[in-house]
């Protein structure tokens, strides 16, 4: 024997790890230091007990189901996640093994629990995931603070045409007689004129919302499509630049969730418009098509193309090749994040004359 | 810098009102012809200019950005033009573009949308050196 009895107890009460060895009908047989140490009690003042009086009645009737299963089955149980409660009342989290010791003839005769605390693993994650949102987020402002300026013209136009409709309407009614026909259809007109000012706020307040927690849905790419370029359509066309869309007649469905694919549809649209400033024929082409298990989403513009020394750094957060104040160079990195938390991929197409952004993502499962 | 500055009778008066906003291009197109003056539309820069070169044209009030041709190119297009060269007004939607910067360039005013009809009369009013019975003017 390599080791004295003594010396495995050593090596286990050196473990940072909670182990106890439970003997048939969940009675506690032994403990290491570390569990000891958390549950404020010695080896002797376990030793018989289930579990802790200070534990929830609802925790200590999970773990007895735990070590029945062990026992029955004869095979090792992960639990990614349980509470804990310590002597002083605090709750914490643990990732357990459960596993089963066998005597000669094959029986399990007790159990031995590894337990690990995650809380801090767990809370550490939780801000990574809170940051990313965040960040995701102010990303997504961003963007909408270099649109302010073509959203703002959006909005101005149809008001000028409201007040003058206003104007008119004053104009009419100190006239005598009163045309109440030509005031009828001037404020018609105001009523038209506000719809479509209500559709670009709608669209604008349902792209800035917070959509990191919304669970994913079912989205239709045309839809997709159509609804992103309701608040850009308008300044692309001022600059003379034509949308080409490709969408299939078939509906191609995605799951995930629509603010964020939005959101990167309308960078890519937004980095072409920027690519497109001094291109001399000036289009934008939207593809989409069914790949198989995939769907594949296009944007080419017709501008200069990537040069082959940038294309490497394109997707790292603040590489940008837009003037100081016009970008924040975090659009594509952001938006390649968004499009590998829906298990899909964002890349640029080497292959394609023009400058070719390609997104990959799973279709949607069939409805059942 | 314009030709036109002695026409002091609105009726007598071809004002041409641009922008590629159907809407906007009607109602502005409106207020000026209830207030007597004579008008025609385009919807682009370039047609505008077809128009300018075609028939006379006394005053100009352009969209500054639209697809075919913007009104701030209009202005400069107008100035290296050997044709009749009548002063541009300059609607804009756009925080960007500054009253400075668009006279430089030649432009002659700038109104900024949204703006009202009295202010869009009085710079026209103004512009062809036309005094108006107080009693027509709107507070």
């Amino acid at each position: 024997m390599l080791f004295k009895e003594t010396t495995f107890h050593q090596i286990l009460n050196a473990l940072e790890d909670l182990v106890l060895v439970k003997g048939p009908k969940s009675k506690i047989l032994w403990a290491n230091r570390a569990f000891c140490e958390y549950y404020g009690m010695s080896p002797e003042q376990l030793r018989g007990l289930i579990d802790a009086p200070f534990n929830e009645p609802d925790h200590t009737q999970k773990y007895v189901q735990d070590d029945t299963k062990v026992f029955t089955t004869g095979k090792a149980l992960d639990i990614p996640e349980e509470p804990v409660t310590r002597f002083d009342g605090t709750v914490r989290l643990f990732h357990t093994i459960k596993s089963p010791i066998f005597d000669d003839k094959g029986n399990v005769v007790l159990t031995v629990g590894i337990s690990r605390d995650i809380t801090e693993r767990k809370e550490a994650r939780k801000t990574l995931e809170d940051q990313r949102a965040r960040s995701i987020f102010s990303a997504k402002m961003a963007t909408l603070g270099e649109m302010a300026g073509g959203i703002a013209h959006e909005i101005n136009t149809p008001l000028a045409t409201i007040q003058l409709l206003s104007d008119e309407i004053l104009d009419l009614a100190s006239e005598q007689p009163v045309d109440a026909v030509a005031v009828g259809m001037s404020a018609e007109k105001i009523g038209s004129t506000v719809t479509r000012i209500a559709k670009i706020v709608s669209s604008l307040r349902a792209f800035s919302r917070d959509g990191s927690q919304d669970p994913y849905e079912r989205i239709a790419v045309s839809r997709l499509v159509e609804d992103t370029l309701s608040f850009c359509r308008g300044q692309l066309a001022k600059r003379g630049i034509e949308i080409i869309l490709a969408l299939p007649h078939e509906e191609l469905r995605l799951q995930g969730s629509f603010t964020q694919l939005s959101q990167v549809l309308l960078n890519l649209l937004n980095n072409a418009d920027s690519a497109l400033k001094s291109a001399e024929k000036k289009w934008i082409r939207i593809e989409a098509r069914d790949a198989g298990n995939e769907i594949e989403l296009c944007v080419a513009d017709s501008g200069p193309k990537i040069p082959e020394e940038i294309r490497d750094q394109l997707f790292e957060p603040f590489f940008t090749t837009k003037p100081v104040g016009m970008g924040t160079g975090l659009g594509l990195s952001i938006a390649k994040r968004i499009i590998e938390s829906h298990a899909g991929t964002l890349f640029l197409d080497g292959q394609s004359p023009q400058t070719r952004f390609v997104i990959r993502l799973p279709k949607a499962p069939p409805v059942q | 810098m314009t030709t036109v500055l002695h026409k002091k009778i609105p009726e007598k008066t071809r004002v041409l009102v641009v922008d590629d906003d159907p809407a906007l291009c009607e109602v502005v197109a409106d207020a000026i012809e209830r207030r007597g003056y004579q008008v025609r539309q385009a919807p682009s820069g370039n047609a505008a200019l077809n128009l300018i070169l075609s028939e006379p044209i006394d005053i100009v009030i352009s969209d500054a950005l639209m697809p075919d041709g913007s009104g701030m190119e209009l202005v400069s297009a107008l100035k290296t033009s050997p044709s009749p060269q009548p002063p541009v007004l300059i609607m804009t939607g756009y925080a960007d573009l500054t009253t400075e910067n668009a006279i430089a360039a030649g432009a002659h005013h700038v109104f900024f949308k949204p703006f009202d009809a009295a202010e869009l009369i009085a710079k026209l009013d103004e512009t062809i050196g036309f005094e108006r019975p107080p009693k027509l003017k709107r507070t």
